[in-house]
């Protein structure tokens, strides 16, 4: 695929790195030369300088011939304006990254549809979506919903002291029936493996489950954890992301608490938020957070611009007695390092911004995928057709590439955890795990 | 580890007479507790209606009747000092809410100490997959008495590869 970018911000970057890996042909166009000649040196893309909303520019980039165009600079405008020039030259499908709310409520004169536009992404409603998954599974670092919210796939670090440490994949296979799932990926001192059969699980691996919505609490008995939803909720920073985080969880039956340090931003956000405790405090007082009572709250969302004052904040409740916290993180490279401090959620607003716009990118023969946080893997969900060479084989008869496997199936709308002797019939959604290098080659499988 | 390590001849029930779910669950969980405190298992001793909640709340998560006439009801039960195991044969055969919706014959209990080790899920991997073969099972199903069970279980455990 012909893939056009405009904006070689993080956002960009990071989706440069990933859709080039896949093999495909990334033009970027950026106004400044030296975050070009940047990821130039790392990445083999072509990259031209100039301004994303020029036809000129666009022209020269090649957009006669794109089959995607992305637009992530940082200014709402150039993005919606190139945009709409691809559509003039006949782009199938156009991305665009906006801040402004107003441009993103269907009521509004200029929305995605009119624009002719297919994705409008918002940085903030998208992390904000983000927390509050992680809000609903505290005990997991990761949960991403799949073939329509039916099979969750699920993280958990696995804590010395739980009954999995020892046990092997054959192991958990004879829990078939008891305990339904597939392991696809554990993350072991940050790198992705995909387990066989004698493989051990050891303690503080991260293990990522692919079960039934309804079985999660089954899994969590079986490996000794209890998501509860949380009762006390500090949310530090009361920016777009902290106050619609915060009127979300209102919805759900919880203390909550909002801290900023802005005066005026806590008026404002008073009189909009109606169960929430405004409170007008530094989020680094650790006297002033322990006198309102963090030290008995279930999880400390850290989410003010900046990194630092996250970081911060966050390890401070923990250190006070916060169970569990999620921070936001402008930069992606900390995120390795900060589950070595006790960080127990990075998120970067741009990864996860960059993986909603993968998942929307890898449409036609995937319906959508899902990019794992801190793996190297994501997520894909497969339709079999009937012309397909493999269809009415068994799953162990099909010739999956290594570091592939399916972690469940989709039949006549109800989902089902496969073995190796599960028979594909057409038209079974396929939801495969995969490591990102392999993702092409799982691509032309399923093509053949 | 074998199955066999935390089975005797009185944790066997040859015939039990129950006739629904929750007299099974409760003719297991009655069972375990005398069997707990006479052999002083136990500390404090574990009443039997301890036993039965645990075993109710878990099965609300999904029914332990995996199928093909086998069920295994298993948690965890504050005081237990090791892994506790009881074989359950249903001669009529009663429905448990099973996968596939028929009914139970051959039924394994297990308990676990609430700080429970690798060994718990290990025995529980182990008892379900000697289930899990119809040999066994048919062989189950056929046994005169409680010794007969005993020699089943031992020898198929015994056939059983160990994965530790």
């Amino acid at each position: 695929m012909r893939i056009l970018i405009v904006g070689a911000g993080a956002v960009g970057g990071h989706l440069c790195g990933q859709l080039s890996l896949e093999g495909h042909d990334v033009t970027l166009i950026d106004t400044d030369l030296e975050k070009l000649r940047k990821i130039e040196n790392d990445l083999n893309i072509m990259t031209i300088q100039g301004n994303g909303a020029s036809a000129e520019i666009l022209e020269e980039a090649g957009i006669k011939k794109a089959d995607l165009f992305i637009a992530v600079t940082n200014i709402d405008e150039v993005n919606l304006i190139a945009c709409i020039l691809a559509k003039e030259y006949g782009v199938a499908r156009k991305v665009a990254r906006v801040r402004n709310e107003e441009y993103l409520s269907a009521s509004s004169p200029l929305n995605s549809s009119r624009l002719g536009i297919d994705l409008l992404i918002n940085p903030d409603t998208a992390m904000s979506e983000e927390i509050l998954k992680i809000c609903s599974h505290l005990e997991a670092f990761e949960a991403v919903e799949l073939a329509k919210g039916d099979i969750t796939l699920i993280g958990y670090e696995i804590r010395p002291e739980s009954p999995m440490c020892g046990i092997n994949l054959m192991d958990l296979r004879d829990l078939k029936g008891l305990y339904d799932f597939v392991v696809p990926a554990i993350v072991r001192q940050d790198k992705t493996i995909v387990p066989r059969g004698e493989d051990e699980i050891r303690p503080g691996d991260k293990i990522y489950f692919i079960v039934r919505r309804n079985d999660i609490p089954k899994i969590e008995e079986l490996i000794g954890v209890k998501s509860q939803a949380p009762k006390k909720v500090f949310i530090i920073g009361g920016g777009h992301v902290g106050y619609n985080v915060a009127k979300a969880l209102e919805e759900r039956d919880c203390e909550l608490f909002l801290i900023d340090e802005d005066p005026k931003r806590c008026e404002r956000l008073v009189e909009k938020l109606d169960k929430t405790i405004v409170l007008n405090i530094d989020g680094l007082d650790g006297h002033e957070l322990r006198s309102e009572g963090i030290d008995t709250c279930d999880v400390v969302i850290a989410v003010t611009d900046e990194d630092t004052t996250n970081i911060l904040a966050s390890l401070l409740a923990k250190h006070l007695g916060a169970k569990k916290c999620i921070t936001r993180i402008s930069r992606p490279d900390f995120i390795p390092l900060l589950g070595k401090l006790g960080i127990d959620v990075p998120l970067s607003a741009r990864l996860v911004a960059a993986n909603m716009i993968l998942r929307f990118v890898r449409r036609g023969t995937i319906l959508s995928a899902a990019t794992l946080l801190g793996s190297n893997a994501e997520v894909l969900e497969f339709v079999v057709s009937s012309m397909w060479p493999y269809v009415e084989r068994p799953l162990k008869d099909i010739p999956f590439p290594k570091g592939a496997n399916v972690g469940a199936i989709v039949r006549n709308g109800e989902a089902e955890i496969p073995t190796g002797q599960t028979v594909i019939r057409p038209k079974d959604k396929l939801i495969v795990f995969t490591l990102k290098e392999v993702a092409p080659k799982l691509e032309r499988l399923f093509a053949s | 580890m074998f199955i066999t390590q935390f089975l005797n001849n009185e944790c066997i029930i040859a015939d039990m007479e129950a006739s629904s779910k929750e007299e099974v669950l409760e003719i297991l969980a009655r069972h375990a507790s005398s069997l707990l405190s006479k052999d002083d298992l136990a500390k404090p001793q574990v009443n039997a209606t301890e036993v039965l909640n645990v075993l109710k709340e878990r099965e609300q998560l999904g029914s332990t009747g995996i199928g093909g006439g086998v069920a295994i009801p298993h948690g965890k039960i504050k005081g237990i000092e090791r892994l506790f195991v009881l074989f359950a044969r249903s001669l009529k055969g009663v429905p448990f809410d099973a996968l596939d919706q028929k009914a139970v014959y051959a039924i394994f209990l297990l308990l676990a100490p609430e700080a429970t080790s690798t060994a718990y899920l290990k025995i529980l991997a182990r008892i379900s997959r000697l289930l899990k073969d119809k040999a066994v099972y048919n062989a189950l199903l056929k046994a005169k008495d409680a010794k007969e069970l005993m020699e089943v279980i031992k020898n198929a455990d015994k056939a059983l590869p160990l994965s530790i």
